[in-house]
């Protein structure tokens, strides 16, 4: 098919060309009472073309692989190339010197049988079910095995290819006492399945949900605050986008004219990193072609770099930073991070608890909507606990705690040695905490 | 997009290890997405989405399988795959198709692609001009116009052949108001199950002026309060409130486990006697309506709560089995990826008796939440949140200073019995909600709404 696209985008007056497309196959299985609840097998596949018309670039993709679907593909892509702004140039691109090495797919990950895997979330679910009378379900037992391929292939001379897997399971449990129900959720990942626990994954979601038992809301005031690791993670990534160049170029960046500016706490160094021992992900080039690459983007407190794809590294003058990925192969070429994380700080988290006094923030709902990622303001519902001289005094919820993100990364006062990345999630955090927010509730 | 030959092949090989029930979705979408930044087009985006899942139920399970590959011998094997899943006996399946055409109730009169997309962009660039000349304090615009038209076919064992089309048209038109050191948004995002004859029936220069007035007006706000108050909640999205307090945990996907606080509560006081709410997936046009649910039943109009007392949950075919209950015809998914589950379609809070200046007059200190943004809530406790984007303090029963960064919390079962005023205009706006089945159009709607006592997340 690819041949036909080639062709029918230079008959169309195409003068360059460009195929990226993902293949992909994934099974998971929810299991709930012993039994297969739901089972699921896909092959997800897609193309996105996109090519020079007139000097300007047009995108358009599809998921249909078929003869008929070459011609409205190509005359889509030509119609949005016409109607994008003269000046704005996107160029495609010849190829990097030389791609990082990758751990990519592991042999290993194919070898655990779809039979295997349900018995592995079956367990997960028995063990919840078991260590506590106080579980009354587990809602959601999943098990999960995915690979996918990426590839991208142009007429500059680009054709490359990654292949990355990886395994996930998680259980959803829920627990009442008395009048009080609370859910508590462990999720794992690996890119296969070798450090697979269902004792650990079980232990820990029933842990979690039976100490917030009892949980009520607290006076509202000023309270020292203490994100756990993956809540800080998740808390920072909404307003990721701040750091990429072209948010800066638009406008919508507080973060302008911030280069060499101390922008947090001393404590906080944030970097992106090719890979990460502790996370899952890991790509050799972005979607433009890019090589990935290492990057320190907060040191000391410092803003070095915004994060680079090449058409924002041309209006800076500078290089692209490997960082010009689509959201997904439907879209166009934007920018996101390979692996960010936030350096892990020299105190170990049991000592830093030790003497705390506040709130522990163990989950914040509602990111998508309670946080605004233009004016940094934030107004999240949170769970948690207060604690005094490291002594738990009682489970938290019906609590929102409130903000400003700018703001809070000049008032980090202490970060753990725990980093940590959570499956799935963009970046990886150790515990963090902070003063100046504010905790509403009774 | 299926010969009847194929899918009836497809059903039987699906059938074949004693599975209870098969189904066939298959799905030709086709996207186009514009966004404007400050006047200026930034991106432009078309495609096609196809694909075809198959499901079979054996008892209370389901198997699922997708692939965009709807060549015969690919989904026979998809089938053989899937019904290797399930172990019971061989079974014959003879299956014969009735067509059901359902009449669309949602005319459309220009279709996707019927318009040229410069067109569409001199609009978005008149509507950032009227934003910008609102205020000099306004920094940036942003807009964007997505148009789709999804063309689906429902083809089950039980003889079922039904196939719908829905075209779905929104614009957005956003402003950011700046002062150097802080940022503030406003904005306004219309859709319908329309084509871009959405456009005709919205006054676009309102809007963009609104969206930079909120902007603006955010900008020299003070932060909200914290703690419990009085809380009014506007009419349109502020429905939202109860789409994440009480919609989702009437969802059979949480009631069938016995995982929403709503559960056993039929015919029982859930909600203040004033309130009566209703899940209509029939109203002509609206952004959350279409003709058949993404199992082939017929959308309906549902009484989810009448007086205060809950009349029904909205079920889907799986979840019906277990509890003994019979489609609502809610059963909706985002695409052929996702098995459909009990989902909402346009929800709302009907329109009551009392005056919108009567609750603002009668009430001494509080917060009117006027603008809402979205929201989330975890069914099993009925915990939920949703943020407010434009908010003001109320004071000797008046609207007084503008606050911003609040956002609302409550738990759905405390809330909907603390609602103790509903206004007599009721109206709707549009969201996307995101659930197990993926994200779908969805309403959320009400009259103005006061609640006696909520938890508001402010910074003072």
């Amino acid at each position: 098919m690819k041949k036909e696209i080639y062709e029918e985008a230079a008959s169309q007056g195409f003068s360059d060309w460009e195929i990226y497309s993902v293949n992909g196959s994934s099974f998971e299985a929810q299991i709930l009472k012993g039994q297969v609840r739901e089972y699921k097998n896909s092959a997800p596949s897609g193309l996105s073309f996109r090519g020079t018309y007139n000097g300007k670039m047009g995108y358009a993709y599809t998921e249909k692989m078929e003869s008929d679907v070459v011609k409205p593909l190509v005359s889509m892509a030509k119609e949005n190339a016409i109607i994008k702004e003269e000046g704005e140039v996107e160029e495609l691109f010849k190829g990097s010197p030389s791609y990082p090495e990758i751990e990519g797919l592991r042999p290993a990950l194919g070898q655990v049988s779809a039979a295997q895997k349900i018995e592995m979330a079956k367990e997960m679910e028995r063990i919840a079910l078991s260590l506590d009378k106080r579980v009354v379900a587990a809602d959601y037992c999943i098990i999960r095995a995915g690979e996918n391929r990426v590839s991208i292939a142009n007429s500059a001379g680009l054709d490359l290819s990654d292949e990355s897997g990886n395994g996930v399971a998680g259980v959803v449990v829920r627990v009442v006492d008395g009048n009080s129900t609370k859910v508590g959720m462990e999720i794992w990942g690996g890119k296969d399945f070798s450090t697979f626990n269902a004792e650990a994954i079980a232990k820990e979601a029933v842990s979690e949900a039976i100490k917030k038992l009892g949980a009520t809301s607290i006076k509202s005031g000023d309270y020292k605050v203490m994100f756990k690791n993956e809540v800080f993670a998740n808390l920072f990534s909404v307003f990721l986008s701040n750091f990429f160049a072209e948010t800066v170029q638009k406008g919508f960046s507080l973060l302008k004219d911030k280069v060499g500016e101390q922008i947090a706490n001393p404590l906080l160094t944030v970097r992106d990193n090719i890979s990460h021992p502790l996370s899952l992900s890991a790509a050799s080039f972005d979607s433009e072609g890019v090589a990935v690459r290492d990057k320190v983007v907060i040191e000391n407190g410092v803003l070095k770099t915004y994060l680079y794809n090449l058409k924002a590294a041309k209006k800076d003058g500078t290089q692209s930073t490997g960082n010009g990925f689509k959201s997904s192969f439907k879209g166009d070429i934007r920018t996101n991070v390979n692996n960010f994380f936030i350096e892990a700080g020299k105190t170990p988290f049991e000592e830093m608890m030790k003497s705390f006094s506040g709130v522990l923030i163990t989950d914040l709902q509602g990111l998508h909507s309670g946080a605004n990622s233009i004016s940094g303001d934030f107004s999240l519902q949170a769970e948690g606990f207060l604690i005094e001289n490291g002594e738990v005094v009682k489970p938290v919820e019906q609590i929102t705690v409130a903000g400003n993100f700018y703001t809070f990364l000049k008032n980090i006062t202490q970060i753990a040695d725990n980093l940590h990345f959570y499956p799935f999630a963009q970046i990886g955090s150790p515990a963090v905490l902070a003063e100046g927010l504010k905790i509403a509730g009774e | 997009m299926i010969n009847k030959e194929v899918a009836k092949n497809v059903l039987a090989k699906a059938l074949s290890t004693g599975g209870d029930f098969a189904e066939i979705f298959i799905e030709n979408k086709t996207t186009a997405n514009i966004s404007l930044v400050s006047g200026k087009l930034d991106q432009a985006v078309s495609g096609i989405d196809y694909g075809l899942g198959l499901r079979i139920f054996k008892g209370y399970n389901a198997i699922y399988a997708y692939t965009n590959d709807t060549s015969e011998s690919n989904l026979l094997k998809i089938a053989k795959d899937a019904a290797a899943a399930i172990q019971g006996g061989q079974k014959e399946t003879v299956l014969d198709f009735t067509t059901k055409t359902v009449p669309s109730i949602h005319p459309i009169i220009k279709l996707p692609g019927s318009v040229p997309k410069s067109d569409i962009i001199d609009i978005l660039k008149q509507a950032s001009q009227w934003s910008f000349d609102y205020d000099p304090q306004i920094t940036q615009t942003s807009g964007g116009y997505t148009e789709e038209m999804q063309d689906v076919a429902i083809i089950n064992s039980n003889g079922l052949w039904a196939e719908d089309r829905r075209i779905r048209t929104r614009i957005y038109v956003g402003a950011v108001a700046g002062n150097g050191q802080e940022k503030q948004t406003g904005g306004h995002g219309p859709g319908a199950h329309k084509g871009y004859e959405l456009l005709n029936t919205i006054n676009l220069e309102e809007l963009a002026k609104d969206s930079a007035r909120i902007a603006v007006t955010m900008l020299g706000a003070d932060y909200a309060p914290s703690g419990k108050m009085p809380v009014i909640i506007d009419k349109g999205f502020g429905g939202v409130i109860f789409h994440e307090a009480c919609g989702h945990s009437l969802e059979a996907t949480a009631i069938a486990k016995g995982a929403s606080e709503f559960c056993g509560k039929m015919g029982q006081p859930i909600a203040s006697s004033i309130v009566t709410a209703i899940d209509d997936g029939t109203i002509p046009n609206y952004w959350g309506s279409q003709n058949i649910d993404d199992e082939g039943t017929p959308t309906r109009k549902n009484i989810l709560i009448e007086n205060g007392i809950l009349k029904s949950y909205l079920v889907d075919t799986l979840n019906g089995i277990k509890m003994e209950t019979p489609s609502t015809g809610s059963s909706r998914r985002q695409s052929y990826k996702f098995a459909p589950t009990s989902r909402m379609t346009n929800t709302y809070i009907q329109a009551g008796s009392d005056k919108e200046a009567d609750i603002i007059a009668s009430t001494e200190h509080g917060l009117y939440a006027a603008k809402m943004g979205g929201g989330s809530v975890m069914p099993a406790t009925g915990e939920f949140n949703f943020a407010v984007t434009e908010a003001y303090m109320i004071k000797n029963g008046k609207i007084d200073k503008p606050v911003r960064g609040a956002s609302l919390i409550g738990k759905g079962s405390d809330v909907l019995l603390n609602i103790d005023a509903v206004a007599d205009k009721e109206t709707q706006d549009q969201g996307m909600c995101g659930s197990i089945s993926g994200a779908i159009h969805t309403n959320v709607g009400q009259p103005m709404i006061r609640v006696k006592e909520m938890i508001v997340g402010g910074r003072n």
